[in-house]
């Protein structure tokens, strides 16, 4: 409860997503209208495909129906938890449609920008978890970072990543290691 | 080759294995081993692969067998996720199609219920017609030809016998009609299975009088027992009523008694 009695937005999804564990529908659709534009969002934007969109949403909330109840046990913040399931249904379809050779062509300039890392006005409204993360990676060579972020939101293996840098795939994972194991240090200072 | 350095955390035996593929060799980057040697540093560096979706496969097992059974490795997954998952906070929130909740509505939850009163309404129309057919039967007497039904009158405190009862043990249904026009007031049906205990509530008592299947457990008391007619309880009424009625259950004035033999 916030200073007021009122549920925090965090309770509020922790609520939802007891219901829906329960098997109650209007919390899984209310929990929908809370949360669908953000997972919606996620896809989109990473998928570039509204149909692929679209299923990968929808495959994310039919696991939240029948999953829910796994939920408590993975010690996740609710967002953490729907955000982790709407990655993996997203990783899922960017890999096949690399692997298909069926994926949306070369990056555009404007995600390039991004990937170097958000803006001022994007860190203005980050988490603290994001401003810290952003902080720690901003030590590392701007490439490893970037490896980090296509990683995790595209789906990029160590092959994939290794080819793109130029190097053997175990020259490169050597070099990731050690900068995760720096951003680790920095994130536990 | 140089020895693995085993990190001080960890036992020689959960020390990651340098995949074959995987001889670190004609390293462009100054900071990784050239020479094949080990991977930097073990299961924490694993925790963090593994989030990201890049630890290798043929890792895959052996390390989530280590997790499962190792709770600092399992904090590290957790804050790794935290953290990671935090990439897609910039990504700006779009508001899905309109229909896209109907087709999840349908793949995840099947058709939506029908409302209430069409899921109870097959068994409305059951007890109903249950109940219709009984009474038919029971008026017939076809059920019982050796009169094994049981009736009576439930009379007031002047004497007259203001309804008349009968029971089917066979059906369980019980009847009460009243032998003439009772007035404007609300009236409920009592049964005290047996002398001396607590009464309970059949419901209201129209001026049509009721019809009614009895559970067993009322029904196999029927013979010993006693039916009585009250005033309605009025909401906020006293707990004992007027005439002599009394009970946890009874709220309002008797206006009848009697017994079904």
């Amino acid at each position: 409860m916030d200073a007021t009695g009122a549920m925090t937005p965090q309770q509020d999804l922790d609520a939802l997503l007891a219901g829906v564990a329960m098997g109650d529908r209007k919390a899984l659709r209310n929990l929908y209208a809370r949360v669908s534009p953000k997972i919606y969002g996620i896809a989109d934007r990473l998928l570039r495909d509204d149909a692929q969109t679209e299923e990968a949403v929808r495959d994310v909330f039919v696991q939240v129906w029948s999953q829910a109840e796994s939920f408590r046990a993975s010690g996740l913040a609710p967002m953490t938890w729907l955000v982790t399931l709407t990655r993996e249904a997203v990783v899922v379809r960017l890999r096949a449609s690399r692997h298909n050779g069926t994926a949306v062509g070369r990056l555009e300039i404007a995600e390039r920008l991004y990937e170097a890392g958000p803006s001022q006005a994007d860190q203005a409204q980050m988490r603290l978890e994001a401003r810290t993360l952003f902080g720690c990676l901003e030590q590392l060579p701007p490439e490893r970072a970037d490896m980090m972020r296509k990683a995790y939101l595209k789906g990029y293996t160590y092959p994939e990543l290794a080819e793109e840098a130029g190097l053997k795939p175990p020259v490169l994972r050597a070099a990731l290691r050690r900068s995760l194991l720096e951003l680790r240090m920095c994130l536990s200072q | 080759m140089s020895e693995p350095v085993t990190p001080p955390e960890y036992p020689p035996e959960y020390r990651p294995e340098t995949l074959p593929d995987e001889g670190l060799q004609g390293a462009h980057d100054a900071s990784a081993p050239a020479d094949g040697g080990p991977l930097p540093d073990g299961w924490e560096a694993e925790a963090a692969e593994y989030v990201l979706g890049v630890l290798p496969e043929a890792q895959l097992d052996r390390f989530e067998a280590r997790l499962a059974r190792d709770p600092d490795l399992q904090q590290d997954v957790l804050a790794w996720t935290e953290y990671f998952s935090t990439f897609t906070d910039t990504l700006p929130e779009i508001e899905p199609p309109a229909g896209l909740w109907r087709q999840i509505e349908a793949e995840a939850l099947g058709p939506p219920p029908p409302p209430i009163w069409r899921q109870v309404l097959p068994y409305l129309v059951g007890a109903v017609v249950g109940v219709t057919l009984s009474w038919a039967v029971f008026l017939s007497g076809v059920l019982a030809p050796g009169g094994a039904e049981l009736s009576g009158a439930l009379v007031s405190g002047n004497g007259a016998e203001v309804f008349s009862a009968r029971f089917d043990p066979v059906t369980r249904v019980l009847a009460v009609t009243p032998n003439g026009p009772f007035g404007a007031e609300a009236l409920e049906l009592w049964m005290r299975p047996a002398a001396g205990a607590e009464p309970v509530s059949l419901g209201p008592l129209g001026p049509d009088g009721v019809m009614l299947g009895l559970p067993p457990f009322l029904a196999e008391r029927m013979g010993e027992a006693v039916l009585d007619v009250s005033l309605a309880p009025q909401p906020g009424a006293a707990a004992t009523g007027e005439g002599g009625f009394s009970g946890a259950n009874a709220q309002g004035a008797l206006r009848a008694s009697g017994g079904l033999r």
